[in-house]
């Protein structure tokens, strides 16, 4: 084929492609047996003959035509053109690409209704097993209503608190998150490295502080817990602050006074005790979670090598800062930029329902795990629709209003704001109305409202109490619907 | 009062905007700027107050080193620097009278500026600089609800907010009909007759450049390949500038 001599990375992909799906074939035949497999020795060795045999049927059959790995990858020959004859077509199921997607459909198929157990047996003769049930839940129980809609009350409070607590934090959060704005922001490396460290060595200092006051503390006469949960996190920030500031400060004046020896040496021991710390977060990170371990077992149990992976981390660092101007320009903005969109892909995608199972344990029982659980996932989806907007802005404005002398923050309420707030209002409206749907499975869990109230009905069997619950979410969450639609409709 | 020595700006490393450009302009001039799309006329405007930043040479306004001042130099540099946009750059969901006080942000006290608080008598001024540009009325009127000539003669009040010294007018009727490209320019010539203010403006048509210009410079993939009086531009610098199979068009 003439288009194999375009390069070899879209031939290699199209093999990968084709060995992935005829190695799939085979390894699904082996799968749909694994019952009577189970636990057989020679069960893996017939998993790779299978993916030994998808490369094998894969090279056979690029040799003997256009396979669908080619036809993904874009290696499609021209058309042999004849003039003013059209060629004919093959049918699609006499083509390569036909039959192959055709098996892979059906293993595909088979594999699925056996994996998910599909029982046709059970649905064609234990109808009547759910009559029963059914029958309950026909008959809803409106004795319980009152106590239901204290319940949903609940429910769409705890929804609304949610979104309006979520609301300034997502607000606030998503200009760090938008890159047109970021893009432009930059910090000189020496005074930044050193409000970092600052500040690291600051929340060390203000913590350790706080223990030393704290422990002589009398249990008997004053809520320790309450004074411990206070002044710790507070010394942390006010340490890390202050140091920071100190620090960055000093950086600064000796930066601007030209003491260029000692902004050197300063920024090389910087950059080295910050090799330090983030050796000292990798290696802990690394024990516990490949290990399940801890920074201070791996100390008794380690010998000398954690300290030599401190100094190693030391090293390096002084080495990278041996390479760094301390006035140059670090680009701040991108790196806050990065670091937040990640937090917020992570926060978003870990689902209310399993944040409400970590609130539960802190906060225990009730409405208030189940909103914080609710306002956290809001802050990232929200930080993430909200900082999309002001990415997509007219970036004219923006740049009329910092022509003018304006300064960053005036160029903000000046030409941004103005930008994106009926966009804002309307997703913070969607949101309450996601929220107030997500607060009924929260309740699952223990997070309070309506949710809570079905599934204790549910398993005392209390069908017909059920029924007025279901039927008091579709009512509610339906109008809620309707009216954001509304809303959202005269806003934009 | 502005000089520009050696100004170079390659854009990604690889698109030279401008290259090694050098003129001087006096005060109270009407300098226009001629040449094709993408010769270099916007980047260079913008390189004067630093909305790009060049890559080398230098720009001294009144004497100051713009392309060396610190953040809050350069602040204050710009808001004697009004500028007007071929597409207005109005924030069209604010109203006119916000757009036009918009201009006046580097000298009123930011705090309150952010909470849209402004003294007085700036609210007059605006007023003031509303009627000088004919459209008192419309001061309370959402920006989107305007003409597009109107939109650019609010934009022109916004820079007369700044008690400009200088206006770079980056093709100010580009987006405008032939009647109300000479109305807007007309303001123009106006403020730099009256108030003895430099402008520096970008335009395509040389018969609009001939018509308002005291002096004109021309651009050529970022050279600068003329500077002259309007009367001088021939039918042989003419195809110089804009290519041999250009025909002249006019605006009437």
């Amino acid at each position: 084929m003439e288009t194999r001599e375009q390069g070899w990375a879209a031939p290699l992909k199209a093999l990968a492609l084709d060995w992935l799906m005829w190695a799939y074939v085979p390894a699904g035949i082996v799968y749909f047996f694994r019952d009577r497999l189970h636990g057989h020795p020679y069960t893996v060795w017939l998993y790779l003959g299978g993916i030994a045999l998808g490369l094998v049927v894969a090279l056979v059959l690029e040799r003997k035509g256009i396979t669908l790995g080619e036809r993904i990858a874009g290696l499609v020959p021209p058309e042999p053109e004849v003039e003013g004859v059209v060629p004919p077509r093959a049918p699609w199921y006499r083509t390569l690409v036909g039959i192959t997607g055709l098996i892979l459909g059906i293993v595909t198929l088979v594999l699925g209704w056996n994996i998910t157990e599909i029982n046709l047996y059970y649905v064609f003769t234990r109808a009547d097993r759910m009559a029963n049930m059914t029958d309950r839940l026909m008959r809803p129980y409106w004795e319980v209503f009152p106590v239901l809609i204290e319940g949903m009350i609940e429910t769409i409070f705890l929804a609304l608190m949610a979104t309006i607590i979520s609301v300034p934090i997502a607000a606030l959060l998503s200009f760090f998150a938008a890159r047109n704005l970021m893009r432009r922001v930059t910090a000189p490396y020496g005074t930044l490295l050193a409000g970092f460290v600052g500040a690291i060595a600051g929340g060390i200092l203000g913590t350790t502080l706080a223990g030393w006051i704290l422990s002589p503390l009398d249990s008997g006469v004053l809520d320790v817990a309450l004074i411990n949960g206070i002044v710790k996190p507070l010394l942390l920030v006010v340490g890390a602050v202050i140091l920071g500031l100190v620090f960055a400060r000093v950086m600064k004046r000796l930066s601007d006074g030209q003491h260029l020896q000692a902004v050197r040496i300063a920024t090389i021991l910087l950059t080295a005790a910050l090799g330090v710390m983030l050796m000292y977060v990798l290696v802990s990170l690394g024990t516990a979670v490949i290990f399940a371990g801890s920074w201070a077992l791996f100390v008794r149990d380690g010998g000398p090598w954690p300290y030599f992976l401190l100094a190693l981390g030391g090293v390096i660092g002084a080495a990278i800062g041996v390479r760094q101007e301390a006035t140059s320009e670090f680009p701040l903005g991108q790196v806050v930029y990065s670091v937040m969109r990640f937090i917020m892909n992570v926060t978003r995608s870990i689902e209310p329902f399993v944040w409400a199972l970590i609130f539960v344990t802190w906060f225990r029982l009730g409405p208030f795990p189940g909103m914080v659980a609710l306002m956290v996932h809001s802050v990232a989806a929200l930080g993430k629709l909200y900082s999309e907007q002001i990415e997509g802005i007219d970036p004219g404005p923006l740049e009329a209003v910092r022509a003018t002398g304006a300064n960053e923050l005036q160029t903000i309420v000046y030409a941004v704001v103005p930008q994106i707030i009926p966009p804002f209002i309307s997703f913070t409206i969607y949101r309450w109305d996601i929220n107030v749907r997500m607060s009924t499975i929260i309740g699952l869990v223990g997070g309070g409202g309506i949710g809570q109230l079905l599934f204790q009905y549910q398993n005392l069997g209390q069908w017909r109490s059920v029924s007025v619950a279901v039927i008091l979410i579709v009512a509610v969450v339906m109008t809620l619907d309707n009216v954001s639609a509304r809303i959202r409709e005269h806003i934009i | 009062m502005l000089e520009i020595r050696h100004l170079t700006k390659v854009y990604d490393g690889r698109v030279r905007a401008l290259d090694d450009v050098s003129f001087t302009v006096e005060k109270g001039e009407f300098l226009v700027i001629v040449g094709l799309s993408g010769s270099g006329k916007s980047t260079l405007m913008r390189c004067i107050n630093r909305l790009v930043e060049p890559t080398s040479g230098q720009v001294f306004f009144d004497g100051v080193d713009v392309t060396a001042a610190s953040p809050e130099q350069l602040r204050h540099i710009r808001r004697k620097i009004g500028m007007v946009f071929q597409h207005f750059n109005l924030v069209k969901r604010s109203t006119v009278l916000t757009n036009v006080l918009s201009g006046r942000l580097g000298y009123v006290n930011a705090g309150a500026s952010l909470l849209h608080r402004f003294p007085p008598e700036e609210v007059d001024r605006a007023m003031a600089n509303l009627t000088r540009v004919g459209i008192p009325e419309k001061a309370q009127v959402r920006a989107d609800e305007l003409s597009g000539g109107q939109q650019q003669r609010v934009g022109i009040a916004r820079a007369l907010m700044q008690d400009p010294e200088m206006i770079l007018a980056d093709e100010p009727v580009s987006a405008l009909d032939p009647a109300t490209s000479h109305s807007v320019l007309r303001y123009l010539e106006e403020i730099n007759r009256d108030d003895g203010t430099t402008i520096m403006c970008n335009l395509h048509f040389l018969d609009l450049a001939r018509r308002y210009g005291t002096r004109i410079i021309a651009l050529k993939a970022g050279r600068l390949i003329f500077d002259g009086l309007p009367s001088d531009i021939d039918r042989d610098r003419f195809r110089e500038i804009y290519g041999e199979e250009a025909v002249e068009v006019g605006v009437s």
